[in-house]
């Protein structure tokens, strides 16, 4: 039982990671219609600027606030560069552009820093544990799914109770009529990206806290755990990225403990088919998108 | 340009809150507006009638910004707009009643409306939202709900409300009583005289052309494009060869 509790808070924590990359992934999916697999360079981006940092002697209560910073900027600054010029264009055309600034970003840290990647310290705490009604914890689970906990109220507040919040709903669902409200399309998609780097940059903080580490493919796997979390979820359905993510986390959580540990090696390829096997039963995942015509 | 000099003559006069002046609207490789000229008074109500597909919703588009026109102007109370976003021509006073009243199916009947009060300042909106749910009350019963659940006449009365958010000089209709039960299309157009007794100026598109002149000043016919036939409401409603023409769908000029 205790054992079950422990994987349960893990999984949550993977799962609130994913959840914050899945729910930005979705926003963007939204307004634009396009799986964006340029989201993970928010988190490469940001690692590279925690390790600039760290090699000049930045302590973590400076890097948090730069990665998440970080993560914003790159956001926005992708959207400005990249996909402002294609936002007309045909889904193909969106997805191949997402794909382009994936690889651009990917070799320009090859080029300018190294393919090999460089290490930074991890904080002193992220090892340590802490007992709860008996049940050992690790301190950087408990903090992650605090930290997700408040990043999805504060998401959903902003969707809510805003009227920005509301543009992002309404352009999601029909952009045309968004804008003859007088919705500008401009900054309902300059507010999506920027709120998309601000969770993608709340996520970043905990993978680069657990892993201490700047690749040029930093942003690879968490960016393909959350297009994955917001496809199980529903596509275009906020609650369902959420959803999604938590589920994937869970899931993998089980699967790496439950799994004998010959085969601890296939849990993404079991996780895959079970996606698959999700998408036999429901095309358009958990909770399936309403309105997902393109205005 | 020839053409601007003869949309300046053909409309002009300084009391016209709208003019549209030989402008020309395509799809891609398709023009759907071949040089229309159109002018609206102040308190004024016209009447744009035609076939489908004649080119009237492109008209509206061209005149509210959804769409560009690669020729001619629109101008506002003698301003040339024809630069204008959508949003700065609804910060101006123009609005639309989109053809199938295109509600926002996910958002609440409350958040349809404060949407569409989005260029107001943060208190006036949801004052100016309240005012609508009161003056509207089918919307009072459903504010919290979402307004896919809405039947359409409650959906029609709710993008008319939406509409009005922001208290426009102009208001745009594109078919309004399309697919509505005659029952609840004779309170739209009841609606469109209280808002006309109000003094609001009113450009709409109907297929229930009779109707639709009958409650007009002046109208238009608009045939493949181009403007066939324009007078007063009276005149255009008197020409029985008009309704032939345009209702059996045989277009010969």
């Amino acid at each position: 039982m205790t054992e079950l509790i422990q994987q349960l808070v893990d999984g949550l924590g993977r799962g609130g990671e994913y959840a914050l990359i899945a729910l930005g992934v979705g926003l963007i999916f939204g307004v634009m219609r396009m799986v964006n697999f340029a989201h993970g360079e928010m988190i490469t981006v940001s690692a590279y600027a925690s390790y600039g940092l760290f090699v000049v002697g930045a302590s973590w209560w400076i890097l948090v606030p730069a990665i998440v910073l970080t993560a914003v900027l790159t956001s926005v600054l992708v959207e400005f560069v990249a996909f402002r010029w294609v936002r007309s264009s045909s889904d193909f055309a969106m997805l191949l552009t997402s794909f382009g600034v994936h690889f651009v970003v990917q070799a320009a840290f090859v080029m300018f820093v190294s393919a090999s990647s460089r290490h930074f310290d991890r904080p002193g705490w992220i090892t340590s544990t802490v007992s709860l009604a008996g049940i050992r914890f690790e301190v950087v689970d408990l903090a992650i799914v605090a930290a997700t906990s408040v990043s999805l109220v504060f998401t959903v507040w902003v969707l809510q109770r805003t009227v920005y919040g509301m543009a992002i709903r309404a352009a999601a669902e029909d952009f045309d009529t968004a804008r003859l409200l007088g919705v500008r399309p401009d900054q309902v998609i300059r507010v999506a990206f920027a709120l998309a780097g601000l969770l993608a940059g709340i996520a970043a903080v905990f993978v680069l806290m657990r892993t201490g580490r700047a690749a040029p493919s930093a942003g690879l796997i968490p960016m393909l755990k959350g297009v994955l979390a917001a496809l199980i979820g529903g596509l275009g359905r906020l609650q369902g990225a959420v959803i999604g993510g938590l589920l994937l986390g869970l899931v993998e959580i089980l699967l790496v403990s439950y799994l004998p540990d010959e085969i601890d090696g296939m849990v993404n390829g079991i996780v895959f088919v079970l996606v698959a096997v999700l998408f036999i039963f429901r095309p358009s995942g958990i909770l399936s998108a309403r309105s997902s015509q393109r205005p | 340009m020839a053409a601007d000099s003869n949309g300046v003559a053909r409309t002009g006069g300084d009391g016209d809150l709208l003019s549209v002046e030989s402008i020309e609207v395509s799809y891609g490789p398709i023009r759907a507006l071949f040089g229309i000229s159109l002018s609206v008074g102040s308190g004024e109500m016209v009447a744009l009638i035609g076939p489908n597909g004649a080119g009237k919703s492109s008209l509206l588009h061209a005149i509210i910004g959804l769409r560009r026109p690669s020729r001619g102007r629109v101008r506002w109370r003698g301003q040339d707009i024809t630069g204008l976003s959508t949003q700065q021509r609804i910060r101006l006073g123009m609005a639309l009643v989109p053809e199938h009243r295109r509600i926002l199916a996910t958002l609440t009947v409350e958040e349809n409306l404060l949407v569409g009060g989005m260029i107001l300042p943060r208190r006036m909106r949801q004052t100016q939202a309240d005012r609508m749910i009161e003056r509207f009350e089918v919307l009072k019963r459903k504010r919290s709900q979402p307004a896919g659940v809405l039947s359409g006449g409650e959906a029609q009365q709710l993008a008319i409300a939406r509409a009005l958010m922001p208290s426009p000089a102009l208001l745009l209709m594109d078919e309004p009583t399309l697919g509505l039960a005659p029952l609840v299309a004779t309170q739209v157009f009841a609606l469109i005289d209280e808002l006309r007794a109000a003094g609001m100026t009113l450009i709409v598109v109907d297929q229930n052309a009779r109707r639709v002149l009958n409650a007009a000043d002046s109208a238009y016919l608009v045939r493949t494009g181009r403007i066939a036939q324009s007078g007063s409401a009276d005149e255009l409603a008197a020409r029985e060869d008009i309704f032939g023409s345009f209702l059996g769908g045989s277009g010969d000029d």
